[in-house]
Parts: structure tokens; C-alpha cells; sequence
């Protein structure tokens, strides 16, 4: 067990006793991961917030954390991926047009001009079009920059399927995001 | 998966906001209301950090208060039988002259 794992298992024990300093340590450590991946699941910034408090709180009721099992973030990130999942899921069921549900052919013309706020925003909508299996991969892998295995642990899933998944998701974001990955390609060739 | 992938490049321009100030300000009172400790437990779990030298000074002065004010048994009195007198004025005694003492009362001294 690494030094960091000890110390949060610490934490994670003290703050269960009712140390509220244990419990903001263990929150000012992982508050960003654990927001920003519920942001990049759930595309707003209020379902993150409600998010990232549920899965912290939710972290102290639930089953012993074992720090031989992978890191705490890899363990909170499992609970994130839960709650947002959950959400999701009642939003798309609540909204048959849910954002990023564009169809590809228009999101080339829309490109051409845009900044880069707009091209931010584009990436985005991008990654909230793809399945869910397969976007959660890709975040968990591009922005959290976990291992295939980590991955694995969090989605439940063998690590080929994370594979394979990571690898639809990026044939299918090269599909939609074609003509940003030209210019990109054309401004790194200059 | 290679890191010149110009796909990673492009993916690096969708960025994530920070988490909000408010989102700890939040979380602390949801755990405050989930995780306040009784006062019971609270008293319970205190601890206080007192260092050596002063523990044993307190130990050595609450000992010498225990021994300078315990309870000392109390004397046992004589045994003192009503109705009967030991005289302790031993002038002009005469022994008996066949040695046979007899034990009177007090009501036949006074007769």
C-alpha cells in the first residue's frame, strides 16, 4: 500500500467517526476529479454539484474501502460514474432530444468558423453524443487519465470491452470532430 | 493510443470548469446534519493531551491528598461490664488466705 493510499484510508476512517477535518481533507484532495467527471458525464454544472456531494457523502456510508483494491480516486470515481450514470439515464428517458444528439452531418459546417470556445463547445458535444459505455471510457481515459485496468474496476467491465469501447469512441469522435482534426493537423504541420 | 494522436490534441480543448466555493460550503453541512456527534459521544472521545511531568505531579499530589485524609479506624473502647466494679485501689489488700475469690455485685458491695 503507497503512502497516499494509507493516508486516505486515514482520512476515510476518520472521517466516518464524525472528524469533519478528515472529511474536507478527503474533499480538497479529490474535489476536482470527482466534479469534473461528473461534469463531462452529465453536461451541467448543477447535476455535477448534486453529484460530487452524493458521492462524497455516499463514500462514508458505504461498504469498507480497501486500499489493496486501487486508489480512492479510482473508488470514488466507481461512485461518481453511479450517480451520474443514474442521471443520465432519467434525463435521456425524460427528454428524447437530449443535448449533443445532433446528427453528425451538421456538425462540419458549423466548425469551419468557429473559436475556441466553439470548438470546446464542439468536443463536447461531441463526447455527450457517444453512448454512454463508451463516453465514460473516454473520459475516464483522456481526462481523468486512468489505466484500462482502473477503468475495468470502475465500469464493472472486462478490460478488453474497455478496449473496445475506447476504441469505437474514437473512431466515432474522428468521424464527428473531422474537420477540427484537420485543422488541427494542418496547424501542427506549419 | 499515441500521444502525437491529433485527436488527443483536439479533445484537450474541451475543458472542465472548476468546482464551485459553494460546493464545500454545501458538503460541509450535509455532513454536519448526517455525521453531528451526540454530546454524549463528543464527551466520550474528547482527548486531552497532558504532558508527562504533569500527569506524574498530579498522580503524586492526589496520593499524598488520599493518604493525608483517609479514614483511620477508629480505638477500640475497653469492654466495660455494667453492674460490676474493679476496684484499682490496691492499699491493705490481703491475699485470701485459702485463695478463694468470689465475685460480687454491686448492689452487694453496697449492702
Amino acid at each position: 500500500m503507497d503512502e497516499i493510499s494509507a493516508s486516505d484510508a486515514r482520512l476515510l476512517q476518520q472521517a466516518r467517526r464524525g472528524e469533519e477535518a478528515a472529511f474536507l481533507d478527503l474533499y480538497r484532495r479529490y474535489r476536482r476529479p470527482v466534479f469534473q467527471f461528473a461534469w463531462r458525464l452529465t453536461g451541467s454544472e448543477t447535476a455535477a454539484e448534486d453529484v460530487a456531494q452524493e458521492s462524497f457523502l455516499a463514500l462514508l456510508d458505504g461498504a469498507a474501502y480497501n486500499p489493496a483494491h486501487g486508489g480512492l480516486r479510482t473508488y470514488l470515481l466507481g461512485i461518481v460514474r453511479h450517480r451520474a450514470m443514474r442521471r443520465v439515464r432519467a434525463a435521456e428517458r425524460e427528454c428524447e432530444d437530449p443535448v449533443g444528439d445532433e446528427s453528425p452531418s451538421e456538425a462540419p459546417d458549423a466548425l469551419r468558423s468557429l473559436l475556441d470556445a466553439e470548438r470546446a463547445e464542439l468536443v463536447g458535444r461531441a463526447v455527450a453524443a457517444l453512448p454512454l459505455a463508451q463516453r465514460e471510457a473516454l473520459v475516464l481515459f483522456e481526462y481523468e487519465e486512468l489505466s484500462l485496468e482502473e477503468i475495468a474496476q470502475i465500469t464493472g467491465a472486462e478490460t478488453g470491452a474497455v478496449k473496445a469501447r475506447l476504441f469505437r469512441a474514437r473512431e466515432s469522435l474522428r468521424k464527428r470532430l473531422a474537420p477540427l482534426l484537420a485543422a488541427s493537423t494542418a496547424r501542427s504541420s506549419r | 493510443m499515441m500521444e502525437n494522436d491529433p485527436l488527443k490534441n483536439v479533445l484537450r480543448d474541451w475543458h472542465a470548469p472548476e468546482p464551485p466555493d459553494a460546493l464545500a460550503a454545501r458538503l460541509r453541512t450535509a455532513y454536519r446534519e448526517q455525521y453531528r456527534p451526540s454530546p454524549w459521544r463528543v464527551f466520550w472521545l474528547t482527548r486531552v493531551s497532558v504532558p508527562a511531568p504533569a500527569l506524574a505531579v498530579f498522580a503524586i499530589v492526589i496520593l499524598a491528598l488520599f493518604l493525608q485524609f483517609r479514614s483511620t479506624p477508629a480505638p477500640v473502647a475497653p469492654r466495660v461490664d455494667r453492674g460490676y466494679v474493679t476496684r484499682m485501689e490496691a492499699t491493705g489488700f490481703q491475699p485470701l488466705p485459702n485463695g478463694a475469690a468470689r465475685v460480687v455485685s454491686v448492689e452487694g458491695v453496697r449492702q
